[in-house]
């Protein structure tokens, strides 16, 4: 039997995560009844733990893509070219921040309070309410980014007409898309600079947020060049080496750059010696730096990268070290800074694990059933088909 | 303007009778906790939500010799309190007569101000569903009425001063002055986190106490105030090198067009 829901198909593997995701959904309930400290490993000394971090510190800068792509798109030269990845790129980031937005408010203590602060007021001396404020219109602009993919498969001249205004103003939202995430991308690296030097030097930098900015662009135009290898793989779009290898001098520019204002901070602090010392961050610390930088670089400054698979591979290494750079500021370092004591419990684990699993089945419904962010041209043969 | 208020606590007249403990927990209502003994007398073993001062016994050797402290634990209720700059609601507040209150209408539970307290203040009740987060508040009903918060109108050996914070420093500066010796030149909390309005003298080094001696005397707001407020700067240039940016592909694109003679529509 073939199970479907317009072109959505539903194979083992889309099946298996909406288990996951059911199972979440499950967790989310007991949460409800139970509290935080029955169902996660939260407590007084370690406040935020796995699910701040995977779901707000992590999957933000993963849908970086969204705002990179969308400038890349509206404000570069020759950036028509890159309209059908861009596509990609924005569902995906509208799912991202709608996952991101909604697991948040299982973290949060009274989860019907989450819009409180931007209804009744909050304070302005947060960057937590900078961050809340950004992403909730950001979701705006990425609602109507992703809106033409509904308006251009009807067939009603108004339809048509909104669809054409929103396509002209659209830099105009695109701009104000750019400008919000460069702030909340750069503010949820503030957020943790509350914690002054009690950070772990490995961790610690003067200027945290314009890192976090630095490594969500790199990680945006990654999330890009994994988004098209498996849409080539998985929906057999064309993969187009020649576009995506534009973006690497960025890429790599912006990973050396982090790399080496890290390595100046460690040294302007005195503390370049922490490199050099038998401890566990030490270790976590190369980890990432040779796996989420050095080889990146490397790739993306050699001629492998013009390879597909290494294309990939470095891509996918720079959103891991973005990734391990997240882990290690916001759960290592500080559970480290409070001297806290933290060890996950199962239904806090089973959250996060199907919450990640549903946003990628529901990032499949949306692909599957808008043909035009696989690129179909709807112009052509989406309106012939809008019967179906 | 109010007066600032605070609380001088001189170490060395506690007696640690937990008088303090005790009064708190009558004042504010709170629930009695089950406990268990640890390496020393300290009970229970850490603050909470339902315990919001303790008194923390050290016993440390110092020259083959067994020194103990008795230090109160709670809210220092800073100067400039880094809970009340991350609070993302407004709910902490740092009022006029030097409480830092928290109003349990504004908080929606997002603990970042555990993250931001210096001093581990804050509680949350993990334990609930609908759980709140608690901090002493210094008394506010009572200082507000003109009434010393509980714990210093308990304190039997007066080791808990209220009063004038400014006052209060004078007098703390002055015992230390005329001790001839007895305590050791340094008020906790007369820079601590950028000053507090609880401050603490002692008779012995403040590392053989409880109170936190690694903690920074600057003012802790400014840690991420000094990233927010470059923001209006980092969107004027974003925004000027994006529309800069936008000319000139516009620009591009169209001269490419014309050398293409209308074609390429």
């Amino acid at each position: 039997m073939k199970l479907s829901w317009w072109r959505w198909k539903v194979t083992p593997l889309k099946g298996t995560l909406l288990a996951l995701f059911l199972v979440a959904a499950g967790a989310a309930i007991y949460r409800m009844f139970v509290g935080l400290g029955a169902t996660t490993g939260m407590n007084d000394t370690m406040p935020w733990a796995l699910w701040k971090t995977i779901h707000i510190i992590i999957f933000v800068p993963l849908g970086a893509s969204g705002f990179t792509m969308a400038f890349v798109r509206y404000f570069t030269p020759g950036g028509e070219r890159y309209e059908k990845m861009m596509r990609r790129a924005v569902i995906w980031a509208a799912i991202a921040y709608l996952s991101a937005s909604l697991s948040l408010a299982f973290d949060i203590g009274l989860p019907w309070r989450i819009f409180n602060p931007l209804i009744l007021g909050g304070n302005l001396h947060s960057p937590l309410f900078e961050v809340a404020w950004c992403m909730a219109l950001y979701l705006i602009v990425l609602f109507l980014e992703n809106v033409p993919r509904v308006l251009e498969r009807q067939n009603l001249q108004w339809v048509h007409k909104l669809e054409h205004t929103l396509h002209k103003i659209m830099p105009g939202f695109v701009l104000f898309g750019v400008l919000l995430s460069t702030m909340h991308q750069s503010s949820l690296g503030t957020i943790f600079m509350i914690t002054g030097k009690r950070m772990d030097p490995l961790w610690y930098h003067p200027w945290l947020n314009y890192l976090f900015l630095m490594t969500a662009v790199a990680a945006g135009l990654s999330i890009m060049i994994m988004i098209e290898g498996w849409s080539n793989n998985y929906y057999k779009t064309p993969f187009q080496t020649n576009l995506l290898v534009k973006f690497t001098p960025y890429i790599g520019g912006l990973l050396s750059a982090a790399l080496l204002w890290r390595l100046y901070s460690l040294f302007v602090e005195g503390q370049i010696g922490q490199l050099f010392v038998a401890q566990t961050s030490t270790v976590l610390w190369w980890g990432e730096i040779v796996i989420g930088y050095l080889i990146p670089i490397a790739i993306f400054f050699s001629g492998l990268k013009q390879e597909r698979k290494w294309l990939i591979t470095a891509a996918i290494l720079t959103v891991g070290g973005m990734i391990s750079f997240r882990v290690n500021v916001s759960m290592i370092g500080l559970m480290d800074a409070l001297g806290g004591a933290y060890a996950p419990k199962l239904g806090e684990v089973l959250f996060s694990v199907g919450a990640i699993a549903g946003t990628m089945v529901i990032y499949t419904w949306f692909v599957e059933t808008l043909p035009s962010i696989l690129g179909q041209d709807v112009k052509k043969d989406g309106l012939q088909h809008a019967g179906d | 303007m109010a007066k600032v208020m605070g609380m001088l606590i001189d170490l060395s007249k506690c007696m640690g009778c937990r008088g303090c403990q005790v009064a708190c927990k009558q004042w504010n209502n709170l629930p009695g906790e089950q406990t268990a003994l640890g390496s020393d007398y300290t009970n229970p073993q850490q603050r909470s939500a339902y315990t919001w001062t303790t008194i923390e016994f050290l016993t440390t050797e110092v020259n083959g010799k067994q020194v103990s402290t008795f230090t109160k634990g709670g809210c220092m209720h800073c100067n400039e309190p880094a809970c009340v700059s991350v609070c993302i609601a407004g709910a902490l507040e740092k009022q006029e007569n030097g409480a830092v209150t928290l109003d349990h209408d504004k908080c929606i539970g997002c603990r970042y101000c555990q993250i931001g307290c210096p001093f581990g203040v804050p509680k949350y009740e993990y334990d609930k569903a609908i759980p709140k987060m608690q901090k002493c508040d210094l008394c506010f009903d009572r200082i507000s009425a003109g009434m010393e918060p509980a714990c210093a109108a308990t304190c039997p050996s007066d080791a808990i001063q209220f009063g004038e914070r400014d006052e209060l420093l004078a007098q703390a500066k002055e015992r230390i002055a005329k001790g001839n010796g007895k305590y050791i030149d340094h008020i906790y909390g007369e820079h601590e986190a950028g000053g507090t309005s609880v401050m603490y003298i002692s008779a012995v080094p403040l590392d053989l106490t409880a109170l936190n001696t690694d903690v920074t005397t600057e003012v802790i707001p400014n840690f991420t105030w000094k990233a927010m407020k470059q923001l209006p700067a980092l969107l004027g240039v974003v925004a000027t090198a994006s529309l800069g940016l936008l000319a000139y592909s516009t620009r591009r694109s169209k001269l490419e067009a014309e050398q293409k003679g209308g074609d390429a529509q």
